[in-house]
């Protein structure tokens, strides 16, 4: 694939993980690229500005390119793990609502709670 | 207790770490039961049941018959402190936000005076019954009604919930059972690992 088309089709896999991933917060570490992929990211400005912006979004985009290319084209989308919620629930990662859920049945049940849960101590 | 505390203890760390993997094991076993409890043979639909939704419909379900809620007046209570939440919970942004919810979407999820009718009809004629959009809205603060409605169609296709269409065009829900078998199953093993850590890891009643 030659190198101009590949940037774009990166970008365009870049967008569609940008959709349905987000970064992990608190994750410091950045992702590393090959000499290789840094040659594609590096002749687009846009890439260039990801590895800053949102470098494991990049990454992401980078490894779902490279199953693209070892599949013959065809997308092999890894199912999203349980701690990403699906896109179209805006990222309900919260662990409040299961929790809020499990206290409203217990007091349709006629126990009491305590709604306000204590976190830390 | 300060974090290097946490740390300082090593039988006591052991036991934390054990926990932790306890807490993994359980999720990972109640997916594996679930797709080898299932009846039919679809990697699609395995990997819907394997979502976080379908284990938050899944704990809805055991929670209702492990909570003995079955009469008319438990489900109406239960829609009367749904709808209670539900309007505080618009009234805190922040919280809102926490939860990737907006106003709209809540206020959709409220029972009024036209669903509430529909949603305690449908319990007297045949208790568990939910209709569809019943259930999504009392589900609303764990998943979309989209979500909702593709867990409920997989878990439906693998013979864990009836899903029948009335005369009326709208969609009942009933659960067979067995959603909430796996799912007490692996808790109630769950619970006997972490009773076997220590003796300061016993649960205890609330």
């Amino acid at each position: 694939m030659k190198l101009h088309r590949c940037a774009g089709l990166l970008f365009a896999a870049f967008l569609s993980a940008a959709a349905a991933l987000a970064d992990v917060k608190g994750v410091t570490n950045l992702p590393t690229f090959t000499a290789e992929e840094m040659e594609l990211i590096n002749r687009d400005s846009r890439l260039m500005l990801a590895t800053k912006t949102c470098a494991w979004r990049l990454r992401r985009a980078l490894d779902l390119l490279e199953d693209i290319n070892q599949s013959g084209g065809r997308a092999h989308v890894p199912a999203e793990p349980l701690l990403c919620a699906p896109a179209e629930d805006g990222g309900r990662a919260s662990g409040e609502g299961p929790f809020d859920l499990l206290q409203i049945l217990k007091e349709a049940a006629g126990q009491q709670t305590n709604r306000s849960i204590e976190v830390g101590r | 207790m300060s974090d290097a505390d946490v740390f300082a203890d090593r039988s006591r760390l052991m036991a934390d770490l054990d926990m932790i993997e306890i807490f993994r094991w359980y999720r990972m076993v109640f997916a594996e039961r679930m797709v080898s409890a299932s009846d039919a043979q679809d990697e699609e639909l395995f990997a819907t049941l394997r979502l976080e939704a379908t284990y938050q419909l899944a704990e809805f379900y055991y929670v209702l018959k492990a909570r003995e809620i079955q009469s008319e007046s438990q489900i109406r209570m239960l829609a009367e402190l749904h709808n209670g939440y539900i309007a505080d919970l618009t009234r805190d942004q922040a919280k809102m936000d926490r939860l990737g919810l907006n106003k709209d979407r809540l206020l959709n999820a409220m029972f009024t005076a036209d669903t509430l009718p529909r949603l305690l009809q449908n319990w007297r004629e045949r208790p568990g019954a939910f209709d569809q959009s019943n259930l999504a809205r009392l589900l609303a603060i764990v998943m979309s009604a989209e979500t909702c409605r593709k867990v409920v169609v997989a878990c439906a296709d693998v013979g864990f919930l009836l899903r029948e269409r009335t005369s009326y065009g709208t969609i009942i829900i009933v659960s067979t059972g067995r959603l909430e078998s796996i799912l007490g199953g692996c808790l109630r093993e769950a619970r006997q690992r972490i009773a076997g850590l220590s003796g300061e890891l016993q649960p205890k009643e609330p």
